[in-house]
């Protein structure tokens, strides 16, 4: 059987997807609002009364992977939906709440979020995150690593900083995110593919040759010159 | 001193702010691997006090957070939660692995499709006058709730109206909820 095209893979996981169903309108839904890049509707298994989806048009299946625009779109139809839902539903607030990936409780492959009412009293989920799970040495690496990598990378989101990485600071930054080099030492091909969907990695990899990075990467992890 | 400015400076003392710019401060916490907080400069109460810039840029901390928590630490998943400890706007964001004990899920109700429609419509009817979560007035705790004052819809579908005595409750209520968050 002849492998699928990008494209083909694409149209499978959308046919397949419950939301783009619901955004279709093939699947039925009670509809708050809607415009061009997003939809929201009511939660049919809320936890509380007045729970809203806000989901986007196109399928994305995270955060990270949502196009700048569509982004900055989501989060200011949420802002401007929190009050209204609050107020529709009788509530004291509105949470808006994010799970990405199963582990989180992402049950549905395709970007959305949660605003939920909140009541005194509503017993709900996460009014106590526990405290002290991560071992002092843990969280000093921690600190060490995110300190890094968020300045670099959101001093190039936000152009604070250069916003060209030098072939240095990319196999530095490669052995901070052992996940990113696994992807790309194991599939490159995949890796690739994914590269231009995914804004964050094509800030990254802007102006890099990726071929010849990679070829890099793989001799210098080949002649142990990496860490993991 | 500003509640926003007492957390950045008790966070700075304690040298856990992993991030920092004019908008917003991301501080180190231990709930799992890479969990962190992050909190607008201003002192924003609610994500409707939010201009659009600022609200962009803080979500985009809060995503590339998480984005570390998957590449840096093979999270298997992450929360983005509102917070709104010490009535500031806060964004957990909470990198998730399996088995982590964390729970962050809820017993889901299942309402009738009438409820839902009579709950869409009240959001909408909200929604086109504009609602807000004491937008521009963070500092006196005002609440929809509070706002909306004269009568509604409750749970059961029935009318249900508040009194000034009520309107109260709920300030002092809203001082309490959005204290409670840990």
């Amino acid at each position: 059987m002849a492998e699928m095209t990008q494209e083909e893979q694409m149209a499978q996981i959308k046919a397949n997807c419950p939301f783009c169903k619901i955004v279709s309108g093939e699947y039925p839904s009670t509809k708050v609002y809607e415009d061009d890049v997003v939809l929201a509707v009511m939660d049919i298994r809320p936890a509380a009364k007045g729970q809203v989806l806000v989901m986007t048009k196109e399928h994305h299946p995270f955060l990270p992977t949502l196009p700048p625009e569509t982004f900055a779109h989501v989060f200011k139809v949420a802002r401007d939906l929190s009050g209204a839902v609050a107020k529709g539903s009788i509530a004291h607030g509105t949470q808006l709440y994010i799970a990405s990936g199963q582990a989180a409780g992402q049950t549905v492959m395709h970007f959305y979020l949660y605003l939920i009412p909140r009541s005194e009293g509503d017993g709900l989920f996460m009014d106590s995150l526990p405290i002290g799970k991560v071992e002092p040495d843990k969280l000093a690496e921690a600190k060490k690593i995110l300190s890094h990598n968020m300045k670099i990378s959101l001093g190039k989101r936000f152009g604070t900083i250069e916003d060209t990485y030098n072939e240095e600071q990319l196999f530095s930054l490669m052995d901070q995110n052992p996940q990113v080099k696994e992807m790309i030492l194991q599939n490159s091909d995949g890796f690739k593919e994914a590269l231009p969907k995914n804004p964050q990695l094509s800030q990254v990899f802007k102006g890099i040759d990726v071929d010849a990075f990679i070829e890099k990467l793989k001799a210098r992890e080949a002649s142990g010159g990496g860490s993991s | 001193m500003s509640r926003v400015k007492e957390i950045y400076d008790k966070a700075k003392a304690d040298d856990m702010i992993i991030y920092e710019d004019l908008v917003c401060f991301a501080v180190l916490c231990d709930a799992s691997l890479g969990h962190m907080k992050v909190y607008p400069q201003k002192e924003y109460r609610y994500m409707s006090d939010f201009s659009d810039d600022d609200l962009e840029h803080i979500f985009i901390v809060a995503s590339y957070g998480a984005t570390m928590g998957f590449e840096a630490f093979k999270a298997a998943g992450t929360n983005i939660v509102q917070n709104s400890l010490d009535d500031v706007f806060c964004l957990d964001v909470v990198p998730r692995y399996q088995d982590d004990g964390i729970t962050l899920g809820w017993d889901a109700t299942e309402p009738s499709p009438d409820e839902l429609a009579t709950t869409a419509d009240k959001i909408q009817e909200a929604h086109a006058e504009g609602a807000t979560l004491g937008a521009g007035d963070a500092d006196t705790g005002s609440s929809v709730a509070a706002e909306s004052g004269d009568g509604g819809i409750d749970s059961t579908g029935k009318e249900e109206s508040r009194s000034s005595a009520s309107k109260n409750s709920d300030d002092q209520w809203q001082e309490k909820y959005f204290r409670r968050i840990p």
